[in-house]
């Protein structure tokens, strides 16, 4: 247990620093690889992560690090069936951000290859895509709409069949 | 240098005044091009970190230019490096990005400038397998009305691999070697449609409505109905007989309907399906056939019959 508690840094796009530990650096895949080929001593450069998107994917780790090691320290007792849910809980509201920084996140994720945090961050976006008007998403994404209302109305007679039922 | 020998002394002087202002001036001109040298690798190597990181280059660029000035005059260089990284025309919403969200007072952040930056096209920026793998999220009606957003929108959210993947998700993994003639997504507009329609006839069963069921069938001779009592009817007419007789006859006919699997050609399509009803009756196998005339789906074959396994049991109960 003890010696787990190894520490790696990490830097950001902004030249920020950041430690985690090996367990939470094990939730991404590139920085496990990267590690196994360069060394814990270096510092790992994650130039295409800006600080802001680092400090929330940093907490992401730690949060399903801590929760992977209690897992396995009981053998799942601690956890237990309710332990599951909590997580999926906490991972809705950390979710619950900004749109810029929502979507910088799935680019990091995807980067960083923690395909939970991928998984989670594309179905919320998801959730908020679903039962919502074409304006209304234009809204919440600040997409510009380029059609002209020929073109509109055109796009709202070929797309008709999924707006018939529920 | 005629002219020159004339002066005598102060002619001496001359020429040396001449060669050492040459000479100073050759020494400037050398010096400024040196420094020029120096500085011009500066500016290269800005640029080249601006670029060297991938996806992200939008921001590097942004850093430098914006802090000299507004918004606006960034859509110049970023567009032309972040070109790759983007969906096709990323970089026309880039542009765009000024107008929208008033609240946001003039940034000095780049972090903020980024996020409103990447808020204007943020499904856009996300690179090619991100997208797909974000709209197979999306059930069909979403990623419908997420198509008619805006050109770019339309053309992610029609990609015919995530119609693909929302088919065999929605409906079967068969077909996976089929090429739909209109791609996949109309392909699945039209599978959802004779889905629809094949509930609809279970629905027609359930209430027993024979003008409905009369509405249901395509008129001509050569329609057919083969009940689950084995017996063939054909033609229009003694095809909606035996649904009068079957609607006398049997007692509430509660289905349920599983494993639906639809075939759908230009104008004609075929369902299989398992039709159970209760303990003591089927489960069914069940064929159906449609052909689409004046715009609309009609039944023209319905084959019904008792699942292996159950004969015994059928027998038994007469």
């Amino acid at each position: 247990m003890a010696s787990s508690s190894k520490t790696i840094t990490v830097v950001s796009s902004d030249g920020d620093e950041f430690e985690m530990t090996m367990k939470a650096a094990e939730q991404s895949k590139l920085i496990t690889h990267m590690l196994d080929e360069f060394g814990v001593s270096d510092k790992v450069p994650l130039y295409n992560v800006n600080s802001e998107t680092m400090a929330k994917v940093m907490e992401y780790c730690k949060k399903h690090a801590d929760h992977e090691a209690a897992k396995e320290e009981d053998g799942g007792a601690a956890i237990g069936a309710g332990g599951e849910e909590e997580l999926k809980k906490w991972d809705d509201e950390f979710l619950k951000v900004e749109n810029g920084l929502l979507f910088n996140i799935i680019l990091a994720a995807n980067y960083l290859e923690i395909k939970s945090l991928l998984d989670s961050s594309c179905q919320a976006v998801a959730d908020m895509i679903k039962g919502k008007t074409p304006e209304q998403i234009r809204e919440i994404f600040n997409i510009k709409n380029d059609f002209t209302p020929e073109e509109e109305a055109k796009l709202r007679s070929e797309n008709e069949w999924a707006f018939q039922e529920d | 240098m005629e002219v020159l020998s004339v002066f005598g002394i102060g002619v001496l002087s001359q020429p040396f005044v001449l060669a050492a202002t040459v000479t100073a001036l050759c020494f400037l001109l050398a010096f400024f091009s040196v420094v020029r040298s120096f500085s011009l690798p500066y500016s290269l190597k800005a640029l080249r970190s601006s670029i060297h990181s991938d996806g992200f280059s939008v921001r590097k660029s942004c850093d430098c230019a914006c802090s000299c000035n507004g918004i606006v005059e960034n859509s110049d260089s970023p567009s032309t490096s972040a070109l790759p990284y983007l969906n096709g025309g990323g970089a026309e919403m880039l542009e765009a990005t000024p107008s929208p969200s008033p609240n946001l007072t003039p940034l000095p952040t780049p972090a903020l400038l980024t996020d409103r930056r990447t808020g204007a096209s943020m499904m856009e920026n996300l690179v090619p397998e991100i997208t797909t793998h974000a709209l197979s999220y999306l059930d069909y009606p979403s990623l419908c009305r997420l198509s008619m957003t805006n050109s770019l929108m339309r053309k992610a959210a029609n990609d015919d691999n995530a119609w693909k993947a929302l088919y065999h998700k929605d409906f079967t993994l068969e077909q996976d070697s089929v090429t739909p003639v209109n791609g996949w997504k109309s392909y699945y507009a039209a599978t959802r449609a004779i889905v629809n329609i094949n509930a609809q006839f279970y629905n027609i069963v359930r209430v027993k409505s024979l003008s409905a069921m009369s509405d249901f069938w395509l008129n001509a001779d050569y329609v057919k109905c083969i009940h689950a009592s084995g017996e063939l009817f054909s033609g229009y007419n003694a095809v909606m007989q035996s649904w009068q007789l079957a609607f006398n006859w049997e007692q509430g006919l509660n289905f349920q309907v599983r494993d639906v699997r639809a075939r759908v050609l230009t104008d004609m399509a075929w369902v299989t399906m398992k039709t159970y009803v209760d303990v003591d009756t089927g489960p069914f196998n069940v064929t159906n056939v449609f052909e689409f005339h004046n715009g609309r789906w009609y039944m023209v074959h319905h084959h019904s019959s008792v699942m292996d396994g159950e004969m015994e049991q059928q027998i038994v109960h007469g």
